[in-house]
């Protein structure tokens, strides 16, 4: 890359050098500089500052998503200014730190030390960049003696179109939460293999369903909307569905988390419609074979609790134990223990099975911040060692 | 002077801002749309496909009529009523409910929360402070149907769940047991005489809850309803032709009857229309193998009165009728009429074979007419 000088005469006294770079070259210069690192640094102060302060009315959820997960964010205080939100900002100090201290950096012995320490921390954000884009997360929880093929979302919603295949199976299409129709809108849904359309209309976030008596609502019933409750996992979300035949011939029927699923017959074959949690298949089943706790004495707080589970892919069953600080990591999944259950039951009650409850997730870039730990680690130990060696050095020729 | 730029950089960045913000606002903005579904999964069956009502779907804790096939998975109960008790009518939340005198209330009730939450929420209500967990350990336990329960025996002044004025010198007496995720409990609420009279009945009728057997009514004996095949409640009602037999309540359906050997009717009723008279008629059409009707064809079709309308009346005679399932039976009938009732589609529906059909045409038209609101 060559850089182009001139200089330019200016009236009396001073005179300005003006140095003609590429474009290439300045985006490069605004990328690396520390400018950049200083106003994503402040703009993460303002971030973290709105965040906490919206804690006071917002839970956790609604806050990560407005201002950690989000390129962009408004406050109430400042409605009409967007500021940075934390994905662009990290993004933003993942470049500036790879364009910076990684292709500008100069490469000589007394750096490389820093040169591995950023290539950790450019690893620690990439993997935290993997996880945003391409990480679910949700549970799953499992009676003694029964089995799990999926795991659920917390907070999100999708609706299931299924119906039963020739071989016992099913078949689901599923509209996933980010295509459900804003509130006051309508959205059709077509796919390859469905007999009929679906129009999904009057989403609502959180209601519950009033019986209006006969002749009003659909079937006497009606929705009632309600506020977002205080946990996100809280709401309990309804819209209406309508099913309609090429011919004309349609179905409508109200669908709400609460209730069974919507069963009718389209096209030849029986149809099941529900409003559930967002799902995620396994390519495995997981079994919970026997759930263990154990408490503290003359006490209902278990000081420790497990699992004892079968994991059965293509016909091949593994036992596995999972506890608190042991999770099951398989095929890009990783389960942990986190909960059971039924709970607040006096002793001498008798229970018939317990359930274990496993948070679930799935994480390309799972061992990601280990890794880049490790690499940070190294760096750091090579820079001190270098600097340490230096110094006894120039002790030694001082001494001399 | 020489004016000093902002890099270029940092001008492309504000221009992007105000771009990025106007397609997101422009992208909220848009309305209606169509969606093509791209997630499809082939997967182990999560659902049981049982058709439900909406009573059934919306309310399941309140008891329904027994349905016979495609009936809700609730188990229903029996207990034997004891002397004196009546039973009341059901809530949202009580299987089962019961009057005793003017002020004494009994119920059953299955909700969650758990066993400590509660007791404490009924102590609450009779003006006590909450128990510790260990406490309510050392309750006396008394059996309610198959489990094991704990008594809860509270005495003081009592305020219902409106919150109303406290009604001094009352007792509650209940039962509650935790099963799964469920609470179960029977509870017993009145003026203490009476709480303290009743007692033993209390415990007699917890001991007598048990699962329903077939033919048997709630409080014992048998339901002489219940070999009839009790139907959805509707607001419908209707004569059958003479030796008309009732068929099993079906999924959609207000009621199945089977005229005659390998002939059966019913009246089904659609919310919000189901489609419209014409795409309906084109599609029992379709099922006969016979090409679809215009509007003004459908106009012309002979009519029958139905629920106070002339209803299009269809006589598709010696075809080939493929049923829901996709079952193909030749020289097979179809008569039916349908219409719009209320922004509901009802439609009467008679397959089978030919010449039974066509004996049967005039108690269909006679069936037809006899369907009328309940008054």
């Amino acid at each position: 890359m060559t850089t182009m000088t001139e200089e330019t005469q200016v009236p009396e006294t001073a005179t300005v050098t003006v140095k003609h770079e590429s474009i290439g070259q300045r985006v490069v210069n605004l990328l690396a500089s520390f400018g950049l690192t200083i106003t994503i640094l402040l703009f993460l102060m303002v971030l973290t500052f709105f965040g906490t302060i919206e804690q006071t009315d917002t839970n956790l959820h609604d806050i990560r998503t407005k201002f950690f997960d989000s390129f962009f964010f408004t406050t109430d205080t400042i409605p009409f200014l967007p500021l940075p939100g934390g994905a662009l900002l990290l993004t933003l100090l993942a470049v500036n730190l790879f364009v910076g201290g990684l292709l500008r950096l100069r490469r000589t012995p007394s750096r490389v030390g820093i040169f591995i320490i950023h290539i950790g921390i450019a690893w620690l954000l990439l993997s935290g960049l993997v996880e945003f884009v391409f990480g679910v997360k949700g549970y799953v929880q499992i009676f003694e003696g029964e089995s799990a093929s999926r795991f659920l979302s917390h907070n999100e919603w999708q609706v299931t179109i299924a119906h039963q295949t020739a071989d016992g199976k099913e078949r689901a299409f599923v509209i996933p939460p980010e295509k459900l129709p804003e509130p006051g809108s309508t959205t059709k849904f077509t796919a390859e293999g469905l007999p009929f359309a679906v129009e999904l209309r009057g989403y609502l976030r959180n209601c519950r369903v009033n019986a209006a008596g006969h002749g009003t609502g659909m079937d006497g019933y009606t929705f009632k909307r309600l506020d977002d409750a205080e946990e996100p996992q809280n709401n309990r979300p309804g819209v209406t569905a309508k099913l309609i035949e090429p011919g004309g011939v349609t179905r409508e029927a109200m669908l709400h988390s609460m209730a069974e699923p919507y069963v009718t017959r389209m096209a030849g074959q029986r149809w099941a419609l529900t409003i559930e949690r967002q799902s995620w298949e396994l390519p495995f089943t997981l079994k919970l074979r026997k759930f263990h706790k154990e408490e503290h004495p003359r006490t209902n707080v278990p000081s420790r609790f497990a699992s004892d589970v079968t994991r059965t892919e293509d016909n091949v069953d593994h036992d596995i134990h999972i506890s608190m600080n042991e999770p099951m990591r398989y095929a890009g999944y990783t389960f942990y223990q986190s909960g059971w259950g039924p709970q607040n039951v006096p002793r001498g009650t008798p229970i018939k099975r317990y359930f274990s409850v496993f948070s679930v997730g799935k994480n390309p870039a799972d061992r990601g911040p280990l890794y880049a730990c490790i690499v940070i680690a190294c760096g750091l130990v090579y820079h001190f060692i270098r600097k340490l060696r230096l110094h006894l050095r120039s002790e030694n020729r001082r001494r001399a | 002077m020489v004016p000093i730029r902002k890099p270029r950089g940092l001008r492309v960045f504000n221009a992007f801002l105000p771009c990025a913000l106007g397609a997101t606002l422009l992208l909220a903005g848009c309305g209606d749309a169509e969606v093509v579904v791209e997630d499809v999964r082939e997967r182990r069956a999560h659902y049981d496909y049982i058709p439900r009502t909406s009573q059934q779907r919306f309310e399941p804790k309140r008891r329904a009529p027994a349905h016979g096939a495609g009936a809700s998975n609730e188990v229903q109960l029996a207990w034997d009523l004891p002397e004196g008790w009546a039973e009341a009518p059901l809530t949202q939340y009580r299987k089962a409910n019961f009057k005793i005198g003017a002020d004494t209330q009994c119920y059953l009730s299955i909700t969650g929360g758990g066993v400590e939450a509660n007791v404490n929420r009924w102590r609450k209500q009779m003006g006590l402070k909450p128990q510790s967990f260990e406490e309510m350990k050392a309750f006396p336990q008394k059996k309610l149907g198959p489990y094991d329960a704990l008594v809860v025996d509270l005495e003081g002044s009592f305020t219902g769940m409106s919150g109303g004025q406290a009604a001094k010198g009352y007792r509650m007496l209940g039962l509650i047991v935790q099963d799964q995720q469920q609470t179960i409990v029977l509870k017993m609420v009145g003026p203490a005489d009476v709480v303290l009279r009743e007692r033993p009945s209390f415990f007699r009728i917890a001991k007598s809850i048990r699962r329903r057997a077939d033919g048997e009514n709630p409080h014992g004996g048998g339901d002489p309803h219940a070999s009839a095949g009790a139907e959805p409640k509707s607001d419908y009602q209707w004569t059958a032709p003479k030796g008309w037999k009732r068929g099993k309540p079906k999924m959609e359906r207000l009621v199945t009857y089977h005229p005659a050997d390998g002939v059966q009717c019913y009246i089904s009723i659609l919310v919000a229309g189901g489609g419209g008279i014409g795409p309906n008629v084109n599609r029992w059409r379709r099922q006969m193998g016979k090409p679809p009707l215009s509007n003004a064809e459908i106009g012309n079709l002979k009519k029958v009165r139905l629920l106070g309308q002339d209803a299009p009346l269809l006589e598709l005679m010696g075809g080939k009728f493929t049923d829901m399932d996709g079952k193909a039976v030749d020289g097979a009938a179809l008569m039916g009429a349908m219409c719009i009732d209320r922004g509901r589609l009802i439609t009467i529906k008679m397959t089978g074979p030919t010449a039974a059909v066509e004996k049967q045409r005039e108690a269909f038209i006679a069936f037809c007419e006899s369907l009328e609101p309940v008054k």
